[in-house]
């Protein structure tokens, strides 16, 4: 077929700008301030850095190791952040260094585990669609069960930048590598969650063109 | 266009549709792709796939962390705080040296710090030796006065085998609020010092019972005026100062005992 014969789309997907989700704004002198606060045993302080991170942390725990060793996971995060705030130097932002502690714990936990989270041909097989009615709702349940069927690196980049709306920049100081690094795998990363979803992505054309 | 052009126009726009998607692909390079995508079908359904696959990402649901989980991070604190309490002081120092990020040369100056931290160590071991020394002689001296037979010489069964410190753990809240739970946390934290020192307390009975009278007396006299001190202090970080140091105490007096029977001292 000639791709010059076919009509021009009026509708495109248009290039979303990066549209990360609104954080807890904390500026330096916050950071510090809370940090200096926690390193002399301030229960305040303590809880006040626990629940403006609780959320993300536990959220990343989940998604990466699962829903049974979430909890597990974000402790030993918590822990170790309130047992190494006396050796940060703030030489990354303060969220930085514990995302960064988050991915670490719930990789290493998997590694602990033996899980095998590689994807052979056997994991590319489709998620069972729903039937047509309940596709929208239950889109979010098998992106869901779809991440869980990723290797964990996949699974990190695609909680970070996706669902947790890191920039690449965080994402790579997270991960420790390159920012171009950081971009190949996202992308490889949606390829393979493409293929787990198969037809239930779905397109929002009209005309059953494809 | 060609089919082998336009399959190679393809994969070119597949290796930089995520990018596209992203907002990243500024001026001539999103134009190319918009273009591309305007004229070929294939590449704008995967393009529309990865958008639905992209927005159901950022959607997901917020996963909120159990209640329980900030009194899990407080007891895995405290206990290793208690952990670490009873770490010998040498492992304390090299363990705080280690994620020294600002070590430069690790290999040579590893072992040069090794050097110093061993001639630290030293100083600091006898120094605490010498502290706990004094102390137990300071308990002794109390009790200088007490005239030889003006008291009678307990029986090991009339020795105390526990020492009850009262500690409280508090119930968690009849309203099951998180708030109300998160508050007791302190508490919490102080009846885990309490508790530890207890354990301390009573399991060391059989070898406090080998002590002279005098001894035990000005233990549990010491014991009473640390309590009292924590039991004054504010519920929070003083009041867990306080009972780290009740607790500091009971271990050294009867670590440094236990080193005098072992090796035969009277």
């Amino acid at each position: 077929m000639n791709d010059l014969a076919e009509p021009i789309a009026p509708a495109l997907p248009a290039p979303a700008l990066a549209d990360p989700r609104p954080r807890v704004a904390a500026s330096l002198t916050d950071d510090a301030q809370l940090i200096a606060a926690c390193r002399r045993g301030e229960a305040r302080a303590m809880e006040r850095l626990y629940h403006q991170y609780k959320r993300r942390v536990f959220g990343m725990a989940h998604r990466i190791v699962g829903q049974s060793d979430a909890e597990e996971v974000a402790q030993e995060v918590f822990v170790r952040v309130f047992r190494g705030l006396a050796a940060f130097r703030g030489d990354s932002a303060l969220s930085t260094w514990i995302y960064r502690l988050t991915v670490n714990a719930a990789l290493s936990h998997l590694a602990r585990r033996g899980r095998r989270h590689e994807v052979g041909d056997e994991a590319l097989v489709e998620v069972a669609a729903p039937p047509e009615t309940e596709r929208d709702s239950a889109l979010a349940a098998r992106i869901e069960a779809a991440l869980q069927k990723l290797p964990a690196g996949y699974r990190a980049i695609l909680v970070l930048h996706d669902v947790e709306g890191l920039s690449h920049e965080e994402c790579a100081a997270i991960l420790d590598c390159r920012v171009g690094t950081c971009k190949s795998q996202l992308h490889k990363a949606r390829g393979r969650m493409r293929e787990l979803l198969g037809d239930s992505l779905g397109t929002r054309r009209e005309d059953g063109s494809k | 266009m060609s089919e082998a052009r336009a399959s190679k126009a393809c994969e070119s726009v597949e290796e930089k549709l995520t990018a596209y998607l992203d907002g990243e692909l500024a001026g001539d390079a999103g134009t190319v792709v918009r273009g591309h995508l305007r004229t070929c079908a294939s590449c704008r359904d995967l393009a529309e796939r990865e958008a639905a696959l992209r927005d159901g990402l950022r959607d997901l649901p917020t996963v909120d962390p159990p209640s329980a989980l900030w009194a899990g991070v407080q007891a895995r604190l405290a206990a290793a705080e208690v952990a670490e309490a009873e770490r010998p002081a040498w492992r304390r120092f090299l363990s705080r040296l280690a994620p020294s990020r600002w070590m430069p040369a690790p290999t040579t100056v590893a072992a040069g710090a090794l050097v110093v931290a061993a001639a630290i160590t030293l100083v600091l071991w006898r120094s605490q030796r010498d502290a706990t020394d004094h102390e137990l002689t300071a308990i002794r001296m109390n009790v200088t006065d007490v005239k030889p037979g003006a008291e009678k010489v307990p029986t090991k069964t009339d020795l105390p085998q526990t020492i009850a410190l009262g500690c409280r753990v508090p119930a968690p809240p009849p309203s099951g609020d998180v708030t109300d739970d998160l508050a007791l946390d302190a508490a919490r934290l102080s009846a885990t010092y309490c508790q530890s020192t207890e354990d301390v307390l009573r399991e060391s009975a059989e070898l406090r019972a080998k002590w002279q009278p005098d001894e035990i007396q000005a233990f549990e006299k010491r014991i009473g005026e640390l309590l009292a001190q924590a039991q004054r202090a504010d519920e929070g970080p003083p009041r867990q100062r306080a009972m780290r140091l009740l607790l500091n105490f009971v271990r050294k007096t009867v670590a440094n005992t236990n080193v005098a029977f072992a090796s035969g001292a009277p």
